[in-house]
This record gives structure tokens, C-alpha cells and sequence, in this order.
């Protein structure tokens, strides 16, 4: 077991993925930490985020997951932000909701043993997902996992 | 932060939402569906509890009992659809 860091961030559009980390059919990753803050000029704007899952990818820019310890191997899971076309979300299987004020910084962190596990299955995996916002802003997010 | 002002602290949480280093919610995890979830007083949504698996649900949609870790290796056969 292994730990890796992902991270993406756009201009928020409401139903638009910010990051995603993507299964392989040999690992089950385990997301355990979240956050997400903004690069934008502070502003009370707001928005809300669903940690959904997806049964097959989209077409995004693809990011290499590090690892937190640079002599594990490299992360077998893979993670995309930018998405031009996005991933088949599973209606009903959204697994976090979170809220954020674009002045402050939001981190949701899971005790050990309670991380989100998304399937050892191809093209599986769990999108950060930007549900709405107020008025539009770049938000920054990094998702930690465990493979 | 005004959406966690009416969380509920638990006793053993499995996880937390922090805002600007101040934690403001504790999250209780589902044991069917994996998800995480607060409990905001008030907020009117109904949550359950598993006597099979001895935890938290977080809703009717989770209301039969799947054991996670069966649905994940029911998922990884086929024998659910995902």
C-alpha cells in the first residue's frame, strides 16, 4: 500500500468534474483526504461539491497521481481534471456533499479504515464534482489516495 | 460556516470536514454505500442504522442490507451491475 496525491483545478461550472482518480482492475484505490480552496481574487462567492462515483471515464487532461514517498512505485490508478467530455456518473451513488465559500479553504479527511473505495474495475472510479456555484471562480483541489 | 452550524458532533466519527483549519463537521460513513455523510440537526433527512452490519446508513435508498465490501466484490464479478 502506497499513498498518492492528485490535483486539478478549473473554472467551476455547475455538473462539470473538477479531478477524478480512476480505478485499474488490479488496485482498489481508497481516497482518504480532500481539499479544495480557490487561486481567484476573494470574493463571497460560493459553491458545492458531490464526490460522486462513475462507471466509465470521459475525455479529460490526464494527471500522474505522485506518490507522497518518492521511492513507492508509480500509482497504477490514474486521475484527469478538465473535462471536455465527462465521465458517466452513477446516479445516486454520490458518497460526500460539500460546501464552500471561496474565501476559505475546505478539506474533508476520512479516520483510517473509512476511506471511499472505488472497484478494481477498468474505467471505474469517483469524480469531484463541482454540483453548482454561485458565480464562477477557479477552484484548486487535491485529492489524496491510497492504492 | 453556515452550512455545518447545526452538525452534530458523534462519538466515533469516520471522518471530518475542516474549513480554514477549524474542523466544523464530523462525517459518519454508510455502511452499504460507502458515503460519507453529516447529520445536520434539522435538516429533516432520514438516517438509519444496520443492525446486520451494526453501523450507520445514510438513507432509505440504503436501506436493504448489501454489506459494502460484498457490493465491492459483487461489482468486481459482474454480478452487479454498475
Amino acid at each position: 500500500m502506497a499513498n498518492y496525491s492528485t490535483r486539478g483545478s478549473m473554472a467551476l461550472i455547475a455538473a462539470d468534474t473538477v479531478l477524478s482518480v480512476i480505478a485499474a482492475t488490479t488496485v482498489r484505490p481508497k481516497v482518504f483526504d480532500i481539499l479544495i480552496s480557490s487561486p481567484s481574487t476573494p470574493n463571497d462567492y460560493s459553491a458545492h461539491f458531490f464526490l460522486q462515483r462513475f462507471s466509465a471515464d470521459g475525455t479529460g487532461s490526464a494527471v500522474t497521481p505522485q506518490p507522497l514517498d518518492f521511492n513507492e512505485r508509480a500509482a497504477v490508478a490514474t486521475s484527469k481534471h478538465t473535462y471536455t467530455a465527462e465521465p458517466t456518473l452513477t446516479a445516486n451513488e454520490i458518497l460526500l456533499d460539500m460546501a464552500m465559500n471561496q474565501r476559505a479553504t475546505v478539506r474533508w479527511v476520512a479516520v483510517p479504515g473509512r476511506e471511499l473505495v472505488i472497484p478494481a474495475l477498468a474505467g471505474d472510479g469517483l469524480s469531484l464534482l463541482c454540483n453548482a456555484v454561485s458565480t464562477q471562480f477557479t477552484a484548486a483541489a487535491t485529492i489524496f489516495f491510497e492504492e | 460556516m453556515g452550512v455545518y452550524e447545526n452538525a452534530q458532533s458523534l462519538r466515533r466519527p469516520s471522518g471530518a470536514i475542516i474549513v480554514d483549519g477549524i474542523q466544523v463537521a464530523d462525517t459518519a460513513q454508510c455502511v452499504h454505500c460507502n458515503g460519507h455523510f453529516t447529520m445536520i440537526r434539522g435538516s429533516g433527512a432520514v438516517r438509519g442504522w444496520c443492525p446486520s452490519c451494526g453501523g450507520m446508513i445514510c438513507g432509505p435508498k440504503c436501506a436493504v442490507c448489501v454489506p459494502f465490501e460484498k457490493k465491492l466484490d459483487m461489482w468486481e464479478n459482474g454480478q452487479l451491475k454498475r
